[in-house]
């Protein structure tokens, strides 16, 4: 046995306990933590397959964004450990087992048959589609590298003058991104902006000049509801609602001054 | 511009997608994305009191991109060059689709501000936003790519979503936000997955590559691959939520009440034609060849879509909400112009007829512009007067403002067809395109659905003519002027009646718009 199946073995085994860990721990905080040890776990995978790219964007995305964002919700609701796996509702002891065999048996049907392939087997064909480009890319990348020969540098095979060196998927991935998938790439950098903006709006504090009509409970970080008591919310308006008052007595004290 | 190109050629020895000619095909966009990320930060800078100036600004983005348009249509009107390595294709469709955006964007920024100002809905970011929308909307009209469709349906979409939730304060703002924003996610996750599959079965993302791949495959084997019947039938719930069709409408009364008034306003026209142009867009130009599957869909989808949304809209008693009904109900008779698409009675590739379908559905989308955001600008007038959005907010409206009752009956006379008005020649075209694909069925039904749809319009019309105003809403009139939504219902009003009674220029245009799709569609058979 070959280490790198062993490693593998390694890997796959943990995915798996830790997933299954997931879905039986009763404490939500413990079945996000498993989940963080699963997706390492796959990356592990990944780089065992020759996508460290993914790989990356894996630990990155997931682990590093997602779960946090999973993490600070749980704490910011205050999520109390659920019921435990024998006591669920009918829709997931029932409908979840067979869906879960249903996906089972749809990716061993992908393993075992062989006729199975995209496009009548087109799309590894070097024929001038993306998708073949792309392949050939992927493919030449992982031993090979892209430089520049007599022609423009681009992947389309080995007659464009790609030699052989070693880099990855990811100098081919950020060439292609940054050449031909440049437009769209573009575009989603504006939608992250707009993103980003209407965070801010929707969620920033109301301006000094409208907290004088608004009731004090309405406003902060609560959308327009009266937050529970003992939460963050409550403290946090509680905090604004003294200040405002504090503020409004300061200004009544400069008026009679003033007087 | 080779002087660019040159430079660039010298800095950069790596493969170039675009050249600086590029540049130049998109600057409608590049000028609508400057002016939005202007408005944020200047925002930031101007004191208070000389906020109003940003309208003008806005206003000014627009108008250069509407007047950057013009300028490559008129250097040369039978352009047809894909930019970015085909993502981008600035062609009389993409010019016919970026007019529409640009004036509702444009009518969009003249209704909202005292509307905003009196309900505290911040209008910098408000315009920003709008623009980044408008901006999403214009890149769908121009795709030629399913990523490009894919991330300008996105970024409108996310900027509506947005502004659905502006008003902070309100529940129903917040409450229409969410809905939109849940049902929204799943039907981008459903459209995403329609464009997989297509990619995997086509080996392309390129929507010219995708209808050449499909011919091929349809010539070799007798039976079609189902998978990319899958993919087109994903593809349509993509879509159909967009365009709110039925079934797939749900989000549509709650978003449209919740949000803004001129937001609703805002986003029953833009995505919606954004929606269309992407549909038309992919299926047209990326799957001619299954065009008997997706006509038949689409005529189904119609006939539900114009029925629920009139009969529903009868029952309405909030003003507010009968648009959100007849909104849907709009959706399908532009529907039933889409469906004309293919001749029921055996395939024929008629270029005429397929150009009636095609550009009935664009000069549709133009006229349904002016004459919804006219009925939600008089609805602001009357919310920013009295507060109230209920038909009987409209009792006596004829008496104490003859004007905007004046105004708003010419909008509503458009919306339900009748002449001399644009909405007349809207249908007119729609059902024109439909009996000339031996569509009749379809046509007898849009025809009465039309009939219905007058009683709700002229039931809002008799409110303002023959019932006496309440002493309550009297006593809550407060007057209040906007010279933005004054100029907003002017120009609107004009083109109603003008669209109506001299079609010709703008009929023309349309059918510029609708010519190259098919040029695309002979290449991908192999026609010359």
């Amino acid at each position: 046995m070959a280490l790198e199946q062993l490693v593998f073995l390694v890997f796959a085994l943990l995915a798996i306990v830790t997933s299954l860990g997931l879905v039986i721990f009763k404490d939500p905080v413990h079945c996000a933590l498993s989940l963080v040890f699963a997706f390492a776990n796959i990356a592990g995978v990944y780089i065992l397959l020759g996508a460290e790219f993914i790989a990356a964007i894996q630990v990155l995305v997931y682990s590093g964004a997602i779960l946090v964002l999973f993490l600070f919700v749980m704490m910011l609701l205050q999520v109390r450990p659920g019921p435990s796996l024998n006591r669920l509702r009918f829709f997931q002891s029932g409908f979840g087992p067979v869906l879960g065999v249903a996906f089972l048996v749809e990716v061993v049907l992908v393993v075992l048959t062989s006729g199975f392939v995209l496009n009548g087997g087109n799309i590894t064909k070097p024929n001038n589609t993306q998708a073949a480009k792309m392949q050939a890319g992927v493919e030449y990348s992982v031993s090979v590298n892209v430089i520049q020969a007599a022609g423009p540098l681009t992947i389309q095979g080995k007659a464009d003058g790609i030699q052989p060196n070693t880099v990855g998927h990811t100098a081919a991935l950020g060439k292609e991104l940054y050449s031909t998938y440049l437009f769209p790439f573009e575009v989603a950098s504006i939608i992250l902006l707009i993103a980003a903006i209407g965070a801010i709006v929707i969620a920033r504090r109301s301006l000094v000049s409208d907290e004088e009509e608004d009731h004090p409970k309405r406003r902060g970080i609560s959308l327009g509801s009266v937050p529970a008591q003992g939460s963050l919310q409550a403290f946090e308006v509680e905090r604004q609602t003294s200040q405002s008052q504090r503020r409004k007595e300061a200004k009544k004290r400069t008026v009679i001054l003033k007087k | 511009m080779s002087f660019l190109n040159g430079i660039l050629s010298q800095v950069q020895p790596t493969k170039l997608s675009f050249t600086g000619d590029d540049f130049m095909y998109i600057l409608p966009e590049f000028i609508v994305l400057v002016t939005a990320c202007l408005l944020v930060i200047v925002d930031l800078i101007l004191p208070k009191k000389s906020r109003g100036g940003l309208a003008w600004l806005a206003l000014l983005g627009y108008v250069g991109a509407l007047a950057a348009a013009g300028y490559l249509y008129y250097a040369d009107a039978t352009i047809s060059h894909t930019t970015f390595s085909g993502m981008f294709v600035r062609d009389n469709f993409t010019l016919f689709n970026e007019i529409i955006f640009l004036i509702t964007g444009i009518l969009g920024i003249l209704i909202s501000p005292t509307y905003s100002l009196k309900r505290k809905i911040p209008l910098g970011e408000l315009y920003s936003i709008q623009a980044f929308s408008v901006l999403g909307m214009m890149i769908v009209g121009g795709s030629g790519d399913l990523m490009a469709v894919f991330v300008g349906i996105e970024l409108s979409s996310i900027a509506v979503y947005i502004l659905t939730g502006f008003a902070r304060n309100d529940r129903g703002s917040a409450e229409g936000a969410l809905k939109y924003f849940l049902l929204g996610i799943m039907a981008t996750a459903i459209l995403v997955y329609g464009m997989a599959w297509t990619f995997g079965m086509t080996g392309s993302t390129n929507l010219r590559e995708i209808g050449r791949q499909i011919a091929s495959q349809h010539s070799t084997s007798s039976n079609m691959d189902s998978g990319i019947t899958f993919a087109m039938l994903l593809l349509l719930v993509g879509f159909g939520f967009k365009i709110a069709a039925v079934p797939f409408h749900v989000w549509t009364p709650d978003a449209y009440e919740g949000a803004p008034t001129p937001i609703s306003a805002f986003m029953s026209v833009g995505p919606k034609a954004a929606g269309f142009a992407a549909l038309i867009r992919v299926m047209v130009e990326g799957m001619p060849t299954l065009s008997n599957q997706w006509t038949i869909i689409i005529a189904v989808l119609a006939v539900l879509t114009m029925t629920l949304g009139n009969v529903v809209a009868i029952a309405q008693n909030s003003v507010k909400r009968m648009l959100a009904y007849s909104s849907i109900a709009h959706t399908g008779y532009i529907m039933v112009g889409v469906a004309a698409y293919v001749n029921s009675n055996g395939v024929d590739t008629n270029v005429a007829r397929q150009n009636d379908s095609i550009s009935s559905v664009l000069i549709y989308s133009l006229i349904y512009v002016f004459m919804n955001i006219g009925a939600f600008g008089i609805l602001i007038y009357l919310q920013n007067q009295q507060g109230g959005a209920e038909v009987d907010d409209f009792n006596g409206l004829a008496r104490w403002s003859p004007i905007a009752a004046l105004a708003m009956a010419l909008c509503l006379f458009s919306l339900a067809g009748i002449p001399p008005t644009g909405g007349f020649f809207g249908k007119f075209f729609v059902f024109r395109a439909a009996i000339n694909s031996n569509l009749l069925w379809l046509t007898i039904i849009g025809a009465l659905n039309s009939a219905v749809s007058a009683f709700f319009y002229l039931r809002v019309v008799v409110a303002m003519y023959f019932n006496p105003q309440s002493e309550e809403s009297k006593s809550k009139l407060v007057p209040t002027r906007s010279f933005f939504l004054t100029a907003a219902l002017v120009i609107i009003c004009v083109a109603i009646l003008v669209l109506g009674l001299y079609p010709d220029p703008a009929l023309k245009l349309a059918q510029d718009g609708a010519t190259p799709l098919f040029q695309v569609v002979k290449a991908a058979a192999g026609q010359p």
